[in-house]
């Protein structure tokens, strides 16, 4: 087996039985691995309409065919699992290097079943896995449990991916933790873990990812190697990081401020990644295999937010800061930290204690209610305080754990602050004046909730040259990008940005090396690498096939859970229009469902957004026609 | 270049391009072992590459190890068989793969823990500069390693040795 490592296991917790199986090549040629695997995995072994925080949930770990080898940031891992936030399809791909360990050890799929009668970890070394007592590690951070780990099991070069104690106490915001600080699984990734009983996957794998066709994937390494060092953005990106989006958001008035109610925060100046590189970045860190190494080393060395620390991204920033009308940027470092021990979601959590921040402002909440935290705009040891009672669902942070959807319900009046879509909170951008209407159909529309990251029209991707030929001649396609506010056109841009990030997320290869707009990598470059790595002769056109056939596949998870047209919608904030003085913001619902007919059609869907049967068979899912009636 | 070496130690002054290692400029992304293992064996593993990256999950102290050619070779005095010699053109240290038997002496003779044991083969492994245009040194976008004109016998070139030496016995008792 070239490229895959040709495996996978299924452990069911409930019995303490692992079983290891073949991945088959129905699997391999159509998901490719990665987020695809996981989702058709999902689709095709979970019942419908169950609780996901039951032992009915399954919940799976997979890499893909790239993973492991010299591709260029290969490094990214999906896990998936029916979402408590959404009670959709659920899924989070994170980085680090425990991607290319759970490949040398032998697995693309990690798959478990059921609920631990005692808490477990699974521990992979090589071909030896075993399920282990976790006793002395709940409870403890993930921090904590990396160290107990590495000591107990002697090996420093062990990767860890584990929850903290949010995860435990199965709080919806919970994330999941590679290598400390790499995360991934909005959603309630983490709480989904702990329900299983499950604290930690330990790996250890010294084999080797066999290439086909060795000198024809070298020279397709160092093509993409060299295509990525030529790419201006990239080169300012690799100083920079994610934090340089401060300053482009603020340039473009899109800095989600106060719980979106402006793109512009007056204090962004002071968290900048400028503010963040002289002040406290210590060093690059780099994902495996990855040129780019984007993320930094961190330490505030002194007074009351002291901390260290490892990827502060915008992901981080922009929630705890613009978002709660905080400027401080070693409280925000500090609330990292703190997030990633507790193993708390970053964006989830932000977003949601913004939310209680406008609910006070608005006299929703009172002292009362929130035991006595003043959630002022700008309070900062009030979200520290928050933290730590939201992990361990203390008092307020009880009420706050569940994400801003459930928690909006206990307080009478929030609805206008809400900012999420499908239960999931609004990640990244503010919908505001020069947001490309395109990207708010991607947040409309994407499969796991309001989401940046499938379909961010305006940070990445566009495979433009195959627009240009879709559609028939660049003006149109110009049009489209030009001209943000008209929605013409958007619905095909954004169905195309769905199925490059559907491939490209299964390939587990990072979203920043990809997409033409700052000219890195293509369908057709990551096809090549593709190819000469595992022997199965694939296209462009061929990924992007693969793209709809996955998206298509998550799309019916979550028509048979119960979703459809109604759920494809925006916060209420966003159907205003309004001028402001950077332009127009916001759009009228009919515009709005204008976009979404468009974006149906384009598809192959019907007007309530269900895939017709034409399209599955199109794809070759003609098998899951029945599960959708 | 002064005389032909071979098997021995390196006595008097000269320049050859070897490999320059800054782990404090490494960001522990690994490309450099993926490269190597790629071009050398024909596969991916970090097992089976010639340079070793440390990386320290919580501070990022990432350390490189990767044969420094020393001037004065433990691992060439370690072998009882002849297997490791000095090439005298470049100043590299190979293995001859006919007479190593796989002992691991040289292994654990190394300062910097750059020769291992290829368990299939039975025979070390370890780096030969890819004849004098390495890859990794290629993909290193962050310059932690760079080649360059270097004479093995001098201070700087011993002390790098050193300082790479006692960080790794430090990072492997913990």
């Amino acid at each position: 087996m070239y490229g895959w490592a040709g495996q996978r296991l299924k452990v069911y917790l409930t019995e303490g039985k692992i079983v290891k199986e073949p991945l088959s090549e129905e699997f391999r040629l159509n998901y490719l691995g990665g987020r695809g695997l996981n989702s058709k995995t999902l689709f095709d072994e979970l019942k419908p309409d169950i609780d996901p925080l039951s032992p009915e949930n399954i919940l799976m770990l997979a890499v893909g065919p790239l993973n492991g080898t010299a591709a260029p940031a290969s490094a990214r891992w999906t896990i998936t699992a029916k979402s408590v936030l959404t009670r959709g399809l659920g899924d989070g791909n994170g980085g680090g290097d425990f991607s290319a360990e759970m490949k040398f050890a032998g697995y693309d799929q990690i798959i478990f079943y059921g609920r631990s009668h005692k808490p477990v970890y699974l521990w992979i070394n090589n071909d030896q896995v075993e399920l282990r007592d976790a006793a002395h590690l709940w409870g403890k951070t993930t921090w904590e449990t990396n160290h107990l780990l590495w000591k107990e099991l002697g090996d420093r070069e062990t990767r860890v991916l584990c929850i903290g104690p949010a995860g435990e106490n199965l709080v919806p915001l919970a994330k999941v933790f590679a290598n400390m600080t790499r995360t991934g699984g909005k959603g309630g990734m983490g709480a989904v873990m702990g329900s299983k009983n499950l604290k930690a996957v330990a790996v250890r794998g010294t084999g080797a990812v066999k290439i086909a066709r060795p000198a024809e994937f070298f020279r397709a390494v160092k093509h993409a190697y060299e295509k990525l060092m030529a790419s201006p953005f990239l080169r300012m990106f690799k100083e920079q990081g994610t934090l340089f989006l401060i300053r482009s958001a603020s340039q473009w008035r899109a800095l989600s401020t106060r719980n979106a109610q402006s793109g512009y925060f007056e204090g962004w100046e002071k968290l900048t990644s400028e503010a963040f590189e002289s002040q406290y970045a210590v060093k690059h860190r780099g994902c495996f295999a990855c040129p780019i190494s984007c993320s930094h080393y961190y330490r505030v060395k002194e007074g009351p937010y002291a901390t260290h620390g490892e990827s502060n991204e915008y992901g981080t920033t922009y929630p705890f800061a613009s978002k709660c009308g905080i400027d401080n940027l070693s409280a925000v470092l500090f609330m990292n930290t703190l997030c990633d021990q507790l193993g708390l979601d970053t964006h989830s959590c932000g977003n949601t204690i913004s939310f209680a921040m406008d609910c006070w402002e608005r006299g929703l909440l009172t002292a009362k209610d929130t035991d006595n935290l003043e959630l002022k705009w700008g309070n900062v040891d009030a979200v520290i305080q928050l933290l730590p009672k939201i992990a361990y669902r203390q008092g307020f942070g009880n009420l706050l754990a569940e994400g801003s959807l459930k928690a909006s319900k206990q307080i009478n009046g929030s609805e206008a602050c809400l900012r999420t879509v499908k239960g999931l909170e609004v990640s990244a951008l503010y919908l505001g004046p020069v947001t490309n209407l395109a990207q708010a159909l991607a947040y409309a529309t994407s499969t796991r909730g309001a989401d940046h990251l499938r379909g961010g029209v305006m940070l990445y991707s566009i495979g433009l040259s195959r627009l240009i030929e879709i559609l028939g001649g660049e003006m149109a396609v110009k049009r489209m990008i030009e001209e943000p506010r008209s929605t013409e056109g958007k619905g095909v841009l954004v169905a195309f940005d769905q199925d490059f990030s559907a491939f490209f997320n299964s390939l587990e290869v990072c979203n920043w090396v990809v997409g033409q707009m700052h000219q890195a990598l293509n369908p057709d470059d990551l096809a090549k690498l593709l190819s000469s790595c595992t022997g199965a002769e694939m296209t462009g056109d061929d990924l992007m096939r693969i793209g709809e056939r996955i998206y298509n596949v998550e799309r019916a998870f979550n028509i048979r859970e119960g979703m459809g047209r109604k759920d494809d919608t925006l916060p209420r904030s966003f159907f205003v229009e309004e001028k402001t003085p950077w332009g127009p913001t916001g759009m009228s619902e009919d515009r709005f469902q204008e976009m979404l007919d468009e974006y149906y059609q384009f598809r192959g869907w019907d007007r309530e957004g269900i895939p017709t049967q034409e399209k599955l068979k199109e794809l070759g899912l003609g098998n899951i026609v029945e599960q959708l009636k | 270049m002064s005389n032909a070496l071979g098997r021995g130690n390196i006595g008097e002054a000269f320049e050859v391009k070897l490999i320059e290692v800054r782990s404090s400029n490494c960001v522990g992304c690994r490309l450099c072992e993926m490269v190597c293992s790629l071009t050398r064996e024909h596969e991916c593993s970090t097992t089976k590459s010639r340079i070793k990256i440390f990386r320290d999950e919580e501070f990022g102290y990432n350390l490189i190890s990767l044969c420094m050619q020393c001037a004065d070779a433990y691992c060439i005095e370690s072998c009882a068989y002849g297997a490791l010699n000095r090439d005298s053109k470049t100043g590299t240290v190979l293995v001859d793969d006919q007479l190593c038997n796989g002992c691991e002496d040289c292994v654990v003779a190394c300062p910097v823990g750059a020769i291992a044991l290829d368990k299939e083969k039975d025979i070390v492994f370890k780096c030969d500069l890819c004849g004098g245009e390495p890859e990794c040194v290629k993909v290193c976008s962050r310059e932690a390693l760079i080649i360059k004109d270097t004479d093995p016998a001098s201070h700087e070139r011993k002390s790098l040795i050193a300082e790479t030496s006692k960080a790794l016995s430090q990072m492997e008792g913990g």
